[in-house]
């Protein structure tokens, strides 16, 4: 008998729930930057271009949607008679397909801002400089940018499946671990500014060579993936 | 539809604790099984790992021939249903029923709203703001409606009414006739639901105390009605489970098989002899354990 797969559709469905958060969240980002540039017009100053603006937020809202994933599917779908592998594997693409949406919609934000800015005058400054701004090359900025978003679901998901699986004692360990990636993270994609974000980060100077930065956040994201396999793998679901 | 249920040496400890101790079982093709077990004995222990939500520390459980556990065709066909926290569940009821609408092979969908239409419950309402009730019949309608060949309800009645407990229990029977499952049903309201039973598990204190026919486990038992002196007299020397009185009758509980000579003296005698109560049963069987 064919080995019945349904990681397709587990995957397409968590996709589905967690792209419906996305657009509240785009639609409440994009206010912001819209009231912010109503902000800055009256004091001459500028606002970054919205795929730089969002890049902060956006991994945020990743790293919220992998906790959430820990407890809010692990125990609906295993009661549905979904295995943890299936989970496991849907969860992962459709984490893949999210973080490239959240990549996509400011991207094309983005380009409509620019679109506007050919007739009518924006407040918006494009001499910032970081990974996210087009300073680097578009299409450097994109990948890191999908990189980044992806990362920060999976580090958010390890904290998540940590509180879950060992109580909230052991949990604050996860943190930690959550922390040492999150720099590592931020060092290898030359995201410096991290640390004024999230107070908790380490602030990390030195900006990764473009070798070190592709291998070393590939190594990172596989070391996320093969950890939450082995806490999913035979884990006990909640009643 | 239905399948066959089997655990093999099952152990299940957390830490130094034995919650289940060695546990061999099997469960019948297309029967309703009742488990029951004083609070702490291990029923629900036994069903989570049944329907894959843990794993024993040793042990095998099977169904139909192959390992449950982490077996997508297996845990496919097993409905888990149990007092859901739906504390922070704003969906409402239809949104809630597309979930085992698409993971479930054999789900009804007329059914469902048959079910629903039942028990009244009101599609215009966020599940978090359904009465304890409302949630358990909502349970109940997804694991009727899913048709898994292994349902398993798991005192899935609590803050049911009456009326609606009643309503559960006629879809099972009305259901079972038609589309014959292997059903679980885990209780304390033994009294109310023994009719149900094909079966009957009782566990106690992690081990298992027996598996047997409703039938052959009822007849371990006897009532006596009759004259109250009539009935001290026939009784004395047996084992008396429980006794009755109203006025100058008497009616009492003993265990163990009547012998065809004690059923012909009790005839002689006037005296009514019938079946013992599960309930009584159950009290005796696991107070005896202790």
């Amino acid at each position: 008998m064919k080995q019945l797969k349904l990681y397709p559709k587990v995957a397409f469905d968590l996709f589905y729930e967690q792209f419906k958060w996305a657009i509240w969240f785009f639609s409440f980002l994009i206010a912001a930057h819209i009231i912010g540039m109503f902000i800055v017009v009256r004091n001459d100053a500028s606002v970054d271009p919205f795929f730089a603006f969002s890049s902060y937020s956006v991994a945020i809202f990743m790293l919220v949607c992998g906790i959430i994933a820990a407890y809010g599917f692990l125990g609906y779908y295993v009661q549905q008679g979904i295995t943890r592998k299936d989970l496991y594997m849907g969860t992962v693409l459709s984490a893949l397909a999210l973080a490239a949406a959240v990549t996509l919609v400011p991207l094309a934000v983005n380009g409509i801002e620019h679109f506007i800015s050919g007739f009518a005058a924006l407040p918006i400054g494009t001499d910032g400089v970081g990974a996210f701004y087009p300073s680097s090359g578009w299409l450097s900025a994109t990948v890191t940018f999908f990189i980044n978003a992806f990362t920060y679901y999976l580090i958010g998901w390890l904290i998540g499946l940590g509180y879950y699986r060992f109580g909230w004692i052991i949990g604050f360990v996860f943190v930690g671990i959550a922390v040492a990636a999150l720099s590592l993270n931020g060092y290898f994609l030359g995201d410096s500014g991290l640390s004024s974000i999230i107070p908790w980060v380490p602030y990390i100077p030195a900006e990764a060579g473009p070798a070190l930065a592709i291998t070393g956040s590939l190594i990172l994201v596989a070391v996320l993936l093969i950890s939450t396999r082995l806490m999913t793998k035979r884990i006990t679901i909640k009643m | 539809m239905a399948a066959k249920i089997e655990m093999k040496n099952v152990t299940l400890k957390f830490g130094k604790f034995e919650a289940l101790k060695d546990i061999s079982l099997a469960l019948e093709v297309g029967k309703i099984h009742g488990l029951i077990g004083r609070n702490g004995a291990g029923k629900t222990s036994l069903l989570s790992l049944l329907a894959a939500f843990r794993e024993p520390t040793t042990g095998q459980i099977e169904i139909d021939g192959e390992p449950v556990f982490e077996n997508p065709e297996k845990m496919q066909q097993i409905s888990f249903i149990y007092e859901k926290d739906y504390a922070d569940e704003y969906e409402k009821i239809p949104a809630l029923l597309e979930f085992p609408e698409r993971y479930r092979p054999n789900y009804d969908k007329d059914y469902a709203n048959h079910l629903l239409k039942r028990f009244k419950l009101p599609l215009d309402k966020p599940a978090h703001k359904l009465s304890k009730g409302m949630q358990s019949a909502l349970n109940v309608v997804i694991g009727l409606a899913s048709r898994t060949p292994v349902t398993i309800f798991d005192e899935a009645y609590l803050g049911m009414d009456a009326p609606a407990r009643q309503i559960f229990y006629e879809e099972i029977l009305a259901d079972q006739a038609e589309y014959p499952r292997t059903f679980i049903l885990s209780t304390h309201l033994v009294s109310e639901m023994d009719y149900l039973f094909d079966k009957v598990v009782i566990i106690d204190q992690g081990n298992l105390l027996l598996n047997e026919e409703y039938e052959t486990l009822s007849a371990q038992g006897a009532s006596i009605t009759g004259a109250a002196d009539q009935v001290d007299d026939f009784v004395a020397g047996m084992k008396v489970l429980n006794e009755q009185r109203l006025g100058g009758t008497k009616s009492v509980m003993v265990y163990g098989t009547l012998t065809e000579q004690n059923q012909l003296a009790a005839r002689e005698q006037g005296l009514e002899i019938g079946p013992v109560p599960l309930q009584d049963l159950f009290i005796h069987l696991t107070e005896e354990a202790h």
